[in-house]
């Protein structure tokens, strides 16, 4: 499969139906209605998780515990607003001596570095620094001070870990989204797409399988500051603010790629954008 | 080669509303998820005026009497309460150790401000991908939404308020 070089050190995804946890399946019974949907706020969103059918209620609270469990350890380790995460340390400190990595950083890392390569520093960590991050092994070193920022693929990395979870537990239809980048196992289900100029309303319905979605648009974050107009989106290569209406949904065979494909679209060149797409069998839809 | 990227322009939309109302647990069930065997009784919780105005203070956060409503179990407190944003409205669970430290947030309920019917699928055949077909369906049932991310700020700021009122107020009761 063509993503195979495109999202280094991913959880793994066998195909839905050949868990790895027999002995949850073992006892011949079937629990078609048995349905679970929890949401707890992480990564500066709401998580959402569904979970139905391959395991009886309690057994899939069970692993939608453990699921917010691997998003929680991303959070902890990622999160910029915590001076004690990992990523702070990286900020205060990597560019003075090189820092270890923890495994969950050195794959964001090292997939971030990548995304930022495929797309000639569209999409980028470090807003126009991108190549400056010297990765040997599990260790890392800036070589001028910068801030490392993983808003733009953190939220996919650990969707994808959330959902390889919920596989190994035996989960048969499985859906979490992360403030809208999301993934989906088992039988296709409906995802709308939020319209980029208005929070509330849906532009569009379509079907998703075995598959992510992830979105990025200025929308809601758009505002005026000191009389100019800025928003949460920044174009790593020119410096300045997304500011228009126009959205990006980017679907992918893993979220953390349809997360960073998102920024990829709206800020390469066309020509750059599609080879990165195709590089990850990704597609995409602008809404502008 | 045909293109990955599919333009629609949003002109041509015409946009719906969904509401999404959705319940995630309900009260006993977030009780024994997150405090599991544990007999739970409820605590009425009366917030004089300067009880308000010092949670107010403290938190930064308005306070509406009566929406926080508390339970107390042997290995520490279960709250709900509720935050209203600019665009939903949040109920929540919040679980407290002994020491005062949160333990565990779940949602209870989230509601979308406004509601509608979704139309105009006729574009997407333009998005069918090659590889899964993606069949055409119309508007009822979406069971995700994938867009620019709703803040989750007012909910932040819905527990802070609650940090507050147990320190300041439940605390020095106990």
């Amino acid at each position: 499969m063509a993503s195979g070089g495109c999202c280094p050190r991913m959880p793994s995804s066998s195909p839905a139906g050949s868990s790895r946890t027999p002995q949850l399946r073992g006892s011949g019974v079937a629990y078609p209605d048995a349905a679970v949907r929890r949401a707890r706020p992480l990564l500066g969103t709401l998580v959402d998780i569904q979970a139905t059918g391959g395991l009886d209620e309690p057994a899939l609270h069970a692993a939608v515990e453990l699921a917010f469990g691997e998003i929680e350890r991303v959070h902890a380790l990622m999160s910029r607003q915590d001076a004690g995460s990992e990523l702070s340390r990286l900020n205060r400190e990597a560019a003075e001596r090189e820092q270890r990595l923890h495994p969950d950083t050195l794959a964001v890392l090292t997939a971030a570095l990548h995304f930022a390569a495929l797309s000639e520093g569209a999409f980028d960590p470090s807003p126009g620094q991108w190549r400056q991050i010297e990765l040997h092994a599990d260790r890392v070193r800036f070589r001028q001070p910068l801030q490392l920022d993983f808003g733009g693929i953190a939220k996919g990395y650990a969707v994808d870990l959330a959902v390889a979870a919920l596989r190994r537990a035996g989960v048969a239809a499985i859906a979490v989204n992360a403030g809208g980048d999301l993934r989906v196992c088992g039988p296709p289900q409906t995802i709308g797409l939020r319209d980029p100029r208005d929070p509330a309303a849906v532009a569009q319905v379509l079907e998703l399988q075995d598959a992510a979605l992830a979105s990025s648009s200025a929308g809601f974050s758009r505002r005026l500051e000191a009389g100019r107009e800025v928003s949460d989106l920044v174009d790593p290569r020119s410096g300045r603010f997304h500011t228009s209406h126009e959205g990006v949904s980017v679907r992918a065979p893993s979220c953390m790629a349809a997360d960073a494909l998102t920024k990829v679209v709206l800020f390469a060149p066309p020509a750059v954008a599609e080879r990165a797409l195709a590089a990850c069998a990704a597609r995409a839809i602008r809404l502008g | 080669m045909d293109s990955r990227i599919v333009l629609l322009p949003l002109a041509a939309l015409a946009v719906a509303q969904p509401a999404q109302a959705l319940v995630y647990l309900q009260v006993p069930q977030a009780q024994a998820l997150m405090f599991p065997g544990q007999k739970l009784e409820a605590v009425p919780l009366l917030l004089s005026a300067a009880d308000v105005s010092a949670v107010e203070h403290d938190s930064g956060v308005k306070v509406y009497p009566g929406s926080l409503q508390a339970w107390k179990c042997a290995d520490g407190w279960f709250f709900t309460d509720s935050v209203i944003g600019k665009h939903d409205l949040i109920r929540y669970a919040v679980a407290l150790g002994n020491d005062g430290r949160v333990r565990q947030v779940e949602i209870l309920e989230y509601r979308e401000a406004y509601g509608g019917e979704v139309r105009n699928t006729r574009w997407l055949a333009q998005f069918k991908g090659h590889e899964h077909g993606d069949p055409v369906k119309t508007g009822s049932d979406i069971q995700n939404i994938s867009g620019a991310t709703l803040s989750s700020e007012h909910l932040a700021d819905g527990i802070r308020r609650l940090l507050s009122t147990y320190a300041l107020v439940i605390a020095g009761r106990q």
